[in-house]
């Protein structure tokens, strides 16, 4: 089975060599993080941007931006 | 009379001029380094991917980061610690205009100006080849790139230095670049023809067992992305910090493995990260650090924004204004085979070598008006900076994903294929003129959000042997350029 990429917990993605978080996510969640009312993580809780790159076994777990 | 015998002295024992020499140098450098503890700050960068002018950020407002912004931050730290080393941990190249244009000199005529210490190599400083990376380098001779697991073959040399020594306060810094062994697979294969990317952390161990004893702090720029980066902390102890990389990473304050700490400073030079090293009798004794943002509060240096729009934006205009074809009629989205879709598939294809392309049609996000067709409206069609990518499949898989494209309707684009709607159902499959083999392997290309299943392709992600070639927009305008007046038909591809 080839390596996998977690997105939140429930979505799988399989991993490509030079895949970046924004292959992993859907249309609609590539523009809310460009808008800024999304953000994505890692499983440290570090910010990742979404041309990063991502390694097997990365997760992306996404989180609403509350506006203040 | 009185006998004097001379003495006399084992060869031994007489102390060569070389030992001698490095006994004065070990006490030169001992008395050169104070006793007090001291401060070395670390300035670094990551990622900024041709980012030279400001741009909007959700988080840190409209007009953030840019180059001239980096420079005015750069000079005021350096005038208030002189012992300040400038790194970047690689990807200078792609992503705007200015990058693709100007193909990474602006980059790197920026990063010569700010003066870096040192510069790892990412992935994507090969998106424009080896030669004009060799080309840019000669011209701006002083940019010390680094690369410790890059060795050329078949010769095995390396053919970028693994590594060099800076010298602040009498302490020798060693500094080593490391780039990601996945980029072969992440540009243009031929950008990166004769050249094999080792081990980091082998590359890393040979590097410190040759430098053993002549250096007092181990900096590694690291291309490898934070994850890699905490691996090779544990797996190489040594190393006292990492200056990372390549996953874009937001790191607000270091972080510590083991003994190694390690940084990285997010994306798109919108933070410039400062990491001070509290030095005491030549070793690490402490470590601070944060991401300092780049918002507009920050003052952009007059003399590279002035640079930025005279020497760069100017001259962009009448490069985005170049016409690269003539359409005799407008190419317009819409729903069905449409002649702008079998165009961009055609433009993948010829792009790779593949044996057939895809691309979806959601895709597209703009029309092509009738007329001169020009970088920019190129840039209009394929804003995303998306990556052209192979893959292979079996012609039983091809089979399943051609049933899928069909019982979408048929609107993605192909070329080098043709098939029929039955029924919801792919018929008569043709791959060039000849019927699908459901046996034979086949090359496919589509975009890197296809490839992992965007759009539904579930079935690319089967594939194997996954490669980047470039950007799309690179594959459009080099096709535009290389066939012209040659306009596909519509219609001609999928029957119903």
């Amino acid at each position: 089975m080839s390596p996998l990429v977690r997105v939140v917990r429930e979505r799988f993605v399989p991993y490509l060599p030079g895949m970046t978080v924004q292959t992993a996510l859907t249309p609609e969640e590539r523009d809310r993080i460009r808008e800024g009312t999304l953000k994505a993580f890692d499983r440290h809780g570090h910010e990742i941007g979404l041309e990063g790159a991502l390694s097997p076994g990365s997760e992306i777990i996404l989180r609403e931006v509350v506006q203040a | 009379m009185s006998l004097v015998r001379k003495p006399t002295f084992s060869r031994s024992r007489i102390p060569s001029f070389a030992s001698v020499f490095l006994l004065a140098l070990t006490l030169l450098l001992l008395l050169a380094s104070p006793s007090f503890p001291w401060t070395l700050t670390i300035l670094h960068t990551n990622d900024l991917h041709g980012r030279l002018s400001p741009f909007s950020d959700p988080a840190l407002g409209p007009e953030s980061g840019g180059i001239a912004r980096l420079a005015t931050l750069i000079r005021q730290i350096r005038q208030e610690n002189p012992e300040t080393l400038l790194l970047d941990a690689g990807d200078r190249f792609s992503g705007t205009t200015l990058s693709s244009l100007f193909q990474g000199e602006a980059e790197l005529v920026f990063a010569s100006l700010l003066g870096y210490d040192a510069l790892a190599l990412g992935n994507h400083d090969f998106d424009y080849g080896q030669e004009r990376l060799l080309y840019l380098r000669q011209r701006l001779a002083h940019l010390p790139f680094l690369a410790a697991n890059i060795l050329s073959e078949p010769e095995g040399k390396p053919p970028y230095p693994p590594s060099l020594y800076r010298v602040k306060n009498g302490v020798r810094i060693l500094l080593v670049g490391l780039s990601t062994p996945e980029t072969p697979y992440s540009t243009r294969p031929s950008n990166v023809a004769g050249l094999a990317f080792q081990s980091p952390a082998r590359s890393l161990r040979a590097v410190m067992e040759k430098e053993r004893g002549s250096y007092d702090l181990l900096i590694v720029l690291s291309h490898l992305g934070y994850e890699q980066d905490c691996r090779l902390a544990e797996e190489v102890p040594g190393i006292d910090l990492i200056v990372g990389g390549h996953s874009h990473t937001k790191i607000e304050t270091p972080e510590r493995i083991g003994r190694t700490w390690i940084v990285q400073a997010y994306q798109w030079g919108l933070y410039l990260g400062r990491v001070d090293l509290e030095i005491r009798e030549r070793r690490l004794s402490q470590v601070k650090g944060k991401l300092l943002p780049l918002s507009s509060k920050i003052q952009a240096d007059p003399l590279f924004a002035s640079l930025v729009k005279h020497a760069y934006q100017e001259r962009a205009r009448p490069l985005m204004e170049e016409v690269v074809a003539h359409c005799p009629y407008p190419l317009l989205r819409g729903e069905g085979e449409t002649v702008l879709g079998n165009l961009l598939a055609d433009s993948f294809r010829a792009f790779t070598g593949a044996d057939l392309a895809l691309f979806n049609r959601g895709g597209i996000r703009a029309d092509l008006p009738s007329g001169p067709i020009t970088v920019g409206k190129i840039f209009e069609v394929l804003p995303f900076s998306n990556q052209v990518m192979t893959t292979e499949l079996s012609g039983r898989q091809l089979k399943v994903l051609f049933d899928r494209l069909a019982a979408r309707g048929g609107g993605d684009a192909i070329s080098g294929a043709r098939y029929r709607i039955h029924q919801g159902r792919a018929e008569d499959i043709l791959i060039g003129d000849r019927p699908l083999e459901p046996d034979r392997i086949y090359q496919v290309a589509a975009n890197d959000f296809m490839m992992a299943g965007g759009d539904q392709f579930d079935l690319l992600r089967q594939g194997k042997n996954v490669r980047a070639h470039g950007l799309d927009r690179q594959a459009l305008i080099e096709y535009l350029r290389g066939h012209p007046g040659e306009w596909p038909p519509r219609g001609s591809r999928i029957e119903r």
